[in-house]
C-alpha cells in the first residue's frame, strides 16, 4: 500500500555526487533519506512534535482507496522557528497540507519534508531559515511562509 | 476549514510581525546615536552580565585574504557583501530529484547561512594582528594529516572521488579500502564516511557540537546569562539544537585534578574590576576546537560595556596545536527579554531521531547490497562528500 503513495519514484540512480547535506546541516540527509524515493502527499496534520534538533510533523495522508496512513516529516529547528514567529499555533492538528519530500531508506513511514503547501498555495517552509537571532538581512523575505 | 486556516494564518502573521518588530529594535550600543546608559550593577554590587545576548553583525572569524591589509570594511564593501550574501540566500540551489544532494534540499539555502548584516570588522580575531589563526605546530599538522588520510580512505570508492569533488581533495578514486574495517587513528569528531556505530558520526549528528569557545554560527547564537555571587550561569543556544548549560564558579578554589577531563573543560572565575576573568582547562580529548583537544586552555574576559553591550574576549592557547596564542573578541548585543520570554530549550539528544535513522539507513544499504539490489556500501557517500557548492554559492564571510 505504501508503494502506491510514492509518486514519481525513480528506478535508477542518477549520477550521484556531492555532499549528503550542506556543510552546516545537523545531519547527513542522504544517509537517512532515499533520493530515489520522492514522496508527494496530501493529508491532515495530526500532531507537531516540537523536538530538537528537528520538529516532526505527523500527517494522516490520503490513500487512493479513501483511507489514510500516518507519516512523519522532519522539519526545522524549534528555537529558530520560534524566533522567526513560527509557533505551536502555526500548524494546528486538522490543518490540511501538501508535502513534497523523500522517504527514509529503511522503508518506514518517515520522510523529510521538502516543501509544505497549504490548500491556497501558500508554502510553509520547513527549514529553519532564521538564524536564531533577530537581525536578518531581509526579514520580510524570511518570515515563515505559513505565518504570512 | 478554509476559513479556519485563514484565521490561523492571519493570527500567525500578526504574531510574526510582533516578534520581528520587537527583535528589530536597534541596539543603542551598536548604532550611531546616543550612547547607551551604564549598566546597573547586581543587587550585591558586582557588575551585572545578566540578560540575553547575541551578536549584532556577521563577522568572519579569520580575515578574508582579499582584505588582508584592513581591519575594517568600508561602508561600500559592507553593502556589496550584504547584497552578495542576500542573493545567495534567495537562490534555490536544489538539484534534481534522484541526486542525494536533493535530500538535503528539504531545507533551503537560508538555513545554512547566517542572515545578519556584515559588520565593520574584517575578523573576530584581534590577535595576531593579521586577523588569522596562527600556524599549526608540526604535531598538529601530523594529526590533521592522519585524520585526512583516514577520511580519504573511506571516501575513495565513492562518486565523490570518482568525480573529483572537493570532498575528495588530496585523494584518488579506487576500490573500497581495507581501512574501512579499522578504527580511526585518533578519536573522530568530524565527518567519516561510515555509519557502523554512533561514534562514526559527527559530533553535530550526535547532538554534541556545543563547545568552548563558541563564536556563534550559521544556525543562531543566543546566550542567556544569570548571575549569583558564587556563580555565573550561561545557557548557550547554539547550532541546530546543540544548546547547553554552563556553570562558571566564581571562586579561588583550584582547578579539578588534571586527570579529570570534561567536555567543555573546567571553568574558574574571578572578578578583576569590571571584568569577569574565567580560566578554562581540563578539556576532554574527545572534543575538538579547530584541532585542539585536551591541551586547550582559555582565558575569557567578560565585560559589560554598557546596558546594551557585553564584550567577550578570549585568548586561546595550546602549544601542541598552535605556534602562539590567539585572541578573539565578540561584541554581544542585549536582546529583548519580552520577545524571548518563551524559551525552547535547545537540548537535542532526546528528540534526535536522525542519528538512529541514519544508522538504520546504512543497514538498509547493506541489505540492498547483499541482495544484489544496491551498490557496495563503501561506494555510497554520506559524510564529508563535499558541499557541492560552487564558489559563488558560498558565503564570502565563511
Amino acid at each position: 500500500m505504501r508503494s502506491k503513495l510514492i509518486v514519481g519514484m525513480l528506478g535508477a540512480a542518477l549520477l550521484l555526487a556531492g555532499s549528503a547535506a550542506p556543510a552546516a546541516a545537523h545531519h547527513a540527509f542522504a544517509a537517512e533519506f532515499d533520493a530515489n524515493k520522492p514522496v508527494n502527499f496530501e493529508g491532515v496534520v495530526t500532531m507537531v512534535e516540537w523536538l530538537n534538533p528537528h520538529v516532526w510533523i505527523h500527517l494522516d495522508v490520503d490513500l487512493p482507496d479513501g483511507g489514510t496512513e500516518n507519516w512523519a516529516f522532519e522539519g526545522g529547528t524549534p528555537n529558530v522557528l520560534f524566533r522567526r514567529g513560527f509557533t505551536r499555533q502555526s500548524l494546528l492538528p486538522g490543518t490540511r497540507i501538501h508535502v513534497d519530500g523523500y522517504q527514509a531508506k529503511d522503508g518506514s513511514n518517515r520522510a523529510n519534508g521538502r516543501d509544505i503547501t497549504f490548500p491556497d498555495g501558500t508554502k510553509l517552509f520547513l527549514g529553519s531559515s532564521g538564524t536564531g537571532a533577530p537581525y536578518e538581512l531581509r526579514p520580510e523575505n524570511n518570515a515563515p511562509r505559513g505565518a504570512r | 476549514m478554509r476559513r479556519r486556516l485563514a484565521e490561523l494564518i492571519a493570527a500567525a502573521a500578526v504574531l510574526a510581525a510582533v516578534v520581528l518588530l520587537l527583535n528589530l529594535t536597534p541596539v543603542a550600543g551598536q548604532d550611531a546615536g546616543a550612547p547607551a546608559a551604564p549598566a546597573e550593577p547586581t543587587a550585591w554590587g558586582e557588575p551585572s552580565l545578566e540578560g540575553l545576548w547575541t551578536t549584532r553583525y556577521d563577522t568572519p572569524l579569520q580575515r578574508p585574504a582579499r582584505f588582508a591589509d584592513q581591519e575594517f570594511f568600508s561602508d561600500e564593501e559592507r553593502a556589496a557583501l550584504d547584497e552578495q550574501r542576500t542573493a545567495i540566500l534567495e537562490r534555490d540551489a536544489r538539484p534534481e530529484v534522484g541526486n542525494p544532494l536533493s535530500t538535503g534540499g528539504a531545507y533551503n539555502r537560508a538555513v545554512f547561512l547566517v542572515h545578519k548584516e556584515t559588520g565593520r570588522r574584517t575578523s573576530l580575531i584581534v590577535d595576531p594582528p593579521d586577523g588569522r589563526m596562527p600556524p599549526y605546530t608540526e604535531e598538529a599538522q601530523e594529526r590533521r594529516r592522519m585524520i585526512r588520510e583516514y577520511q580519504l580512505a573511506l571516501l575513495q570508492a565513492t562518486d565523490t572521488c570518482k568525480d573529483g569533488l572537493s570532498g575528495c581533495a588530496g585523494g584518488e578514486y579506487g576500490s573500497p579500502s581495507p581501512r574501512r574495517d579499522e578504527a580511526p587513528p585518533i578519536y573522530f569528531t568530524g565527518a567519516m564516511n561510515r555509519a557502523d556505530n554512533p561514534e562514526d558520526r559527527t559530533l553535530g549528528e550526535r547532538c554534541m557540537l556545543g563547545r568552548l569557545p563558541d563564536f556563534g554560527g550559521a544556525a543562531g547564537f543566543v546566550l542567556q546569562i544569570i548571575q549569583s555571587p558564587a556563580a555565573v550561569s550561561v545557557f548557550y543556544d547554539t547550532g541546530q539544537g546543540q544548546g547547553w548549560q554552563r556553570q562558571i564558579p566564581v571562586t579561588d578554589r583550584p582547578h579539578l585534578p588534571s586527570d579529570v577531563r570534561q567536555w567543555r573543560g573546567d571553568s574558574r572565575a574571578r572578578w578583576e574590576g569590571e571584568t569577569l576573568v574565567v580560566d578554562v582547562r581540563n578539556f576532554s580529548p574527545k572534543n575538538d576546537f579547530f584541532g585542539s583537544r585536551e591541551n586547550l586552555h582559555l582565558v575569557e574576559r567578560w565585560t559589560r560595556l554598557d546596558s546594551e553591550t557585553l564584550e567577550y574576549r578570549v585568548t586561546i592557547e595550546d602549544p601542541t596545536t598552535w605556534t602562539r596564542p590567539w585572541t578573539v573578541v565578540l561584541e554581544l548585543a542585549r536582546q529583548d527579554d519580552a520577545a524571548n520570554r518563551i524559551y525552547k530549550e535547545p537540548r537535542c539528544h532526546e528528540g534526535n531521531y536522525g542519528l538512529p535513522a541514519l544508522l538504520a539507513g546504512a543497514r538498509a544499504d547493506e541489505r540492498a547490497y547483499a541482495a544484489g539490489t544496491g551498490p557496495h556500501p563503501a561506494a555510497i557517500c554520506s559524510a564529508g562528500c563535499g558541499a557541492g557548492l560552487s564558489a559563488d554559492e558560498r558565503d564570502p564571510l565563511r
